[in-house]
């Protein structure tokens, strides 16, 4: 019975993403499956349009990974070592994005900082605050784990400098925790729509905007190859979240 | 020896708070302080020209328009109804994939398909709908019935449980894990059915794990725009009506007030999970 369930449940998320698939390649989707024979003149027409936007959503990604990483990675640290009314008082701030719905937090932000709009710089920081929740619940738990402080007080104590530890102990030990964080943080911004709503430059989209126009001025056909492209691009970070989660000695989400 | 070492901790420790400085700072600025100003526009203490002056004018033109007050109980309606269903079917899910990975056969094919709709913005879960139930979607073909469902309640109704399905299992796959399955397996051996089992050692303890899960997606669904913005011809929910006061004319005090009005739903979402999940695990350990 619950394998039965948990079978239809795979069916229900795959049939719309094989459905897509279908209509990316078919030359006249509306004839049915297939109609009209199956083609890849839709991938080469949605290619070209649709390469520099997901080449901008990738380094916008990339950014947020290494501002979370730059940022995020000491105020972990300072979470995790330093408890006190102070670090719960910051997790809630942190976690204000995930409380507030996006599209509420970018009414919030072209309303308070319009001037910051179109260089981008607003999109970046935006997608940092949504993000940063989730670099400190991966790292946080693996910062806070009491073998990894006793090993670095060890190599402390043995004349190892503060970076060696870092080096050497700390972050081989919160590797698993860094990859789930890097990994999630990346798919999030790759494929964030409504914080971005009315933060994301006008003259240069990312590409779920790149999507959503799509989805209301091409036909069904050609928005399905761009969708596929799109998902081709987040499944293997997906993949590499799943991969972590199963090394994870914890298996706490 | 001791002397020095202390010293030296307090060389590389002493400034601690300054490693979170960075950012605390940017959090403070770009989180908390635009949603302090959000809801300050929406009592009309916005710069000018925004309405002067502290006023309920704003939420009282919301509640007193037909138009929000649909789009807020569509909206309670559909994040609500797709939350239950989901959990609903997460719990089978979610017990059957404990039980493989007890056994040591858990499928990485399974838990990669399973997470996948998570990676997936709204908008490509509004697009699968036309897709599959578009006025020239793949369903159609089969049954009339299904062509331009994608935009009506029901249609949503499915959108939003995609949505929710990748929300739900994953918290709730780690509550399923760390259950003791000695308990069970000893209630079974005493003789009670699968089903009694289920209903008096499995349920009381996953409930917990069920009623917060299910309040923090009930906050998502709640404010999940890209869906229904992709879905816009059809039922309108609330997450639109705040988008359209900035694009059809920028009126920033009507549409910060919506924004407030959806904040205010999903927070009560989550403190409403969180309390009773506390409330039940009270009464489920003693």
């Amino acid at each position: 019975m619950s394998r039965l369930i948990t079978r239809l449940t795979c069916l229900f998320v795959l049939v719309p993403i094989i459905a897509t698939l279908v209509a990316a390649t078919s030359v006249d989707f509306s004839q049915g499956p297939w109609g009209g024979g199956l083609t890849l003149d839709w991938f080469a027409y949605a290619w070209p349009p649709m390469a520099p936007v997901i080449g901008r959503s990738l380094a916008v990604a990339a950014l947020v990974v290494a501002l979370n990483l730059a940022v995020g990675g000491p105020l972990a640290w300072w979470v995790a070592r330093h408890p006190s009314p102070l670090t719960r008082l910051t997790g809630y701030l942190v976690n204000v994005p995930l409380a507030v719905p996006g599209i509420a937090l970018s009414v919030a932000l072209v309303g308070t900082y319009p001037m910051l709009r179109p260089s981008g710089l607003l999109l970046v920081l935006g997608h940092l605050v949504f993000t940063l929740p989730f670099t400190l619940a991966a790292l946080v738990p693996a910062l806070a784990d009491d073998e990894l402080r006793t090993n670095e007080s060890v190599a402390r104590s043995l004349g190892a400098g503060g970076a060696r530890v870092l080096r050497t102990i700390t972050v081989p030990a919160c590797l698993v925790a860094l990859t789930q964080a890097v990994t999630m943080v990346f798919a999030l911004s790759f494929g964030e729509f409504n914080i971005s709503f009315f933060i994301n430059p006008p003259a240069t989209p990312t590409a779920p905007f790149a999507l959503f126009d799509s989805y209301s001025t091409q036909r069904l056909e050609p928005a399905s190859a761009q969708s596929m492209i799109f998902i081709a691009f987040v499944a293997p970070v997906l993949t590499a979240i799943v991969l972590a989660r199963r090394r994870s000695p914890r298996r706490t989400p | 020896m001791a002397v020095r070492a202390s010293a030296r901790d307090r060389v590389a420790f002493a400034p601690a708070w300054l490693a979170a400085l960075p950012a605390l700072v940017l959090v403070c600025l770009f989180s908390v302080y635009p949603v302090l100003i959000m809801v300050a526009n929406s009592l009309g203490w916005g710069r000018p020209p925004a309405d002067g002056g502290p006023t309920l004018e704003h939420y009282l033109r919301a509640f007193g328009s037909t138009a929000v007050l649909d789009a807020l109980i569509n909206s309670a309606l559909i994040a609500g109804g797709a939350v239950l269903v989901i959990l609903v079917v997460a719990v089978p899910v979610v017990l059957h994939q404990a039980d493989d990975d007890r056994k040591g056969r858990g499928s990485g094919t399974t838990d990669a398909l399973l997470t996948l709709p998570i990676a997936l913005p709204g908008i490509i879960i509004g697009f699968f709908a036309i897709v599959l139930t578009g006025r020239t979607g793949l369903f159609g073909l089969a049954w009339d019935g299904f062509s331009g469902l994608a935009y009506t309640f029901s249609g949503l109704l499915i959108a939003y449980m995609y949505f929710c399905l990748p929300r739900i299992l994953g918290p709730l796959r780690g509550a399923a894990a760390t259950l003791d399955s000695a308990l069970t397996e000893s209630a079974r051996t005493l003789g009670a059915s699968r089903a009694r089992v289920f209903a008096t050692v499995t349920l009381p303890l996953l409930l917990p794990a069920i009623i917060e899960t299910g309040g923090t997606a009930l906050a998502v669904a709640l404010g999940g725009y890209g869906t229904v913005a992709t879905l816009s011809e059809g039922v309108r929910l609330l997450p639109l009506n705040v988008a359209n006061e900035l694009t059809t004319g920028y009126r920033l005090a009507a549409s910060s007030t919506l924004a407030v009005v959806l904040a205010a739903m999903a927070v009560l979402a989550l403190v409403l999970g969180r309390a009773l999940s506390a409330l039940v695990r009270r009464a489920v350990a003693s």
